[in-house]
């Protein structure tokens, strides 16, 4: 396997992976906040505001994943290594900045009493303007038609 | 020959701009006849007084248009009504009032106690206003020299303070310097001054506690407004802050120093009064109260308002306190330094 490639199920795979970890990260973060009351009467609301940034990209990830892998296509398509290293740094700095919005909220709380809601919903325009970049960076792993290496 | 053309322009053309006139007309004078049937207005001058004396400061508004006013020192506002309008009274002192006007026919004196909920009206008269009309509320002379407190809304705690910490007080003045100077040692700002039946109130100013009535540290003690919390940074609080929703806890404390028994409502309270409360009392016990006897018969009374501020939610009023009267004094070091 030459250096500078990587095939596309290998990579698929692990942005998959990857994405998915995150996702349960996120998900056990606000299953904890809702145990413990953290946004009493808005839990629905709460889950609204961030379940679109993780799992409509998260079913179409899986989705063609699977599809890939029923493939009998012996010949495996390859990407570059670099373009699968740049997908996976957008997908460690999205979720980065998805936790970093939820983290600092009892910061802002402290400096200015923003409630915590209130603080998500003021980063919902930047997060979905990072969402799209990133779908986007994916879009090239797995919407590609398979046209062997880059 | 103009007016032949005329009918002709009128009569001949139907269809045309004269008869839209005609039915624009049709509709709109049952409109202009309607509104003006019911648009007859009434003037009501008005007198606002509790606990038997005029209370300026009330700000009354007829529901239906909006249109406000606010009573002068005299208690007096002036409002142009219509027949059956609802007026709504607020004064931070009281719960707000609403009084239906009954079928009017003339300009009206009108007269309400926002303290017992009474009002009554008669047709109006000029001699009314100048002779201070009936019903004549009593004003007694000791109240111009300070507000009255009003009736007392019920708190979310109370105790009666042990008479041994008054032993050596023989006038009101005595009580208040006692309670006055126990304030001050413990952190609270000047206290603002009410009158009552048989004595007088003092409002502390609205404070941040722990939940368990231990008072927050400065700045956080009396901050400007109400927050959920005003947290100290540490990994603790930080981590508490992230998976928790913070609350903070407020309380009022005032005393009442009265031989007479507490004119109380049930009505809920919410923290905007609790502010006006301080804001408005006097700045200090006039002298003309403060050398009353204070006897046997006064008590000093403490009533403890509590209020929570969740962080997505407005700050409520707690009817049931987190923790007893007795309590909230200790913590607050008010007791220690009567004791002293």
């Amino acid at each position: 396997m030459n250096e500078t490639t990587i095939t596309r199920q290998v990579a698929q795979r692990n942005l998959t992976l990857t994405w998915t970890g995150f996702t349960i990260l996120l998900t056990l973060v606000y299953f904890v906040q809702t145990v413990g009351n953290k946004y009493p009467g808005q839990n629905d609301e709460v889950w609204d505001w961030f379940s679109p940034f993780a799992f409509p990209t998260l079913t179409l990830m899986i989705g063609t994943w699977v599809a890939v892998n029923k493939s009998t296509d012996p010949e495996q398509p390859k990407v570059d290594k670099l373009l699968y290293r740049l997908a996976m740094g957008a997908i460690i700095v999205y979720f980065l900045f998805i936790f970093g919005v939820i983290f600092s909220a009892p910061l802002a709380f402290m400096s200015n009493d923003t409630p915590a809601f209130e603080h998500l919903k003021k980063f919902t325009k930047p997060l979905s303007a990072v969402q799209a970049i990133v779908t986007a960076v994916l879009g090239y792993f797995f919407f590609r038609e398979n046209k062997g290496t880059s | 020959m103009a007016t032949p053309y005329l009918s002709m322009n009128v009569f001949t053309n139907p269809i045309g701009c004269s008869s839209t006139r005609f039915a624009y007309l049709l509709w709109v004078l049952p409109l202009l006849l309607s509104s003006s049937v019911n648009a007859q207005t009434y003037m009501v001058w008005g007198k606002v007084y509790a606990n038997h004396m005029w209370l300026p400061g009330v700000k009354v508004v007829i529901n239906r248009s909006g249109q406000e006013a606010v009573t002068d020192e005299h208690g007096e506002f002036k409002l142009s009504v219509l027949s059956q309008d609802t007026l709504k009274l607020m004064h931070p002192n009281f719960p707000t009032r609403d009084y239906i006007l009954p079928v009017l026919t003339n300009a009206i004196n009108f007269y309400f106690d926002v303290a017992t909920n009474n009002g009554s009206w008669k047709n109006y008269r000029e001699e009314d206003r100048k002779d201070d009309p009936s019903p004549q509320p009593s004003i007694d002379e000791k109240q111009k020299s300070m507000p009255s407190f009003g009736v007392v809304p019920a708190p979310s705690s109370k105790v009666v303070l042990d008479a041994r910490f008054f032993v050596n007080a023989n006038t009101l003045a005595q009580a208040d310097q006692r309670l006055n100077a126990a304030l001050k040692k413990s952190g609270y700002p000047d206290p603002g001054y009410y009158y009552i039946p048989g004595g007088f109130a003092m409002v502390g100013q609205i404070e941040q506690t722990e939940r368990d009535g231990t008072p927050k540290p400065q700045p956080a003690r009396f901050p400007p407004r109400l927050e959920g919390t005003s947290a100290q940074f540490n990994l603790s609080s930080y981590l508490q802050m992230l998976y928790k929703a913070t609350t903070g806890y407020y309380r009022v404390i005032i005393f009442f120093v009265t031989n007479r028994p507490l004119d109380k409502s049930v009505e809920p309270i919410n923290p905007e009064m609790a502010k006006a409360w301080y804001l408005r009392g006097g700045d200090f016990l006039p002298s003309d109260i403060g050398k009353q006897a204070f006897t046997k018969d006064h008590r000093v009374l403490a009533y403890i308002y509590e209020f929570e501020k969740p962080e997505n939610s407005k700050a409520r009023f707690l009817s049931q306190g987190n923790c007893l009267g007795q309590v909230h004094l200790s913590k607050s070091k008010i007791i220690d330094s009567l004791t002293r």
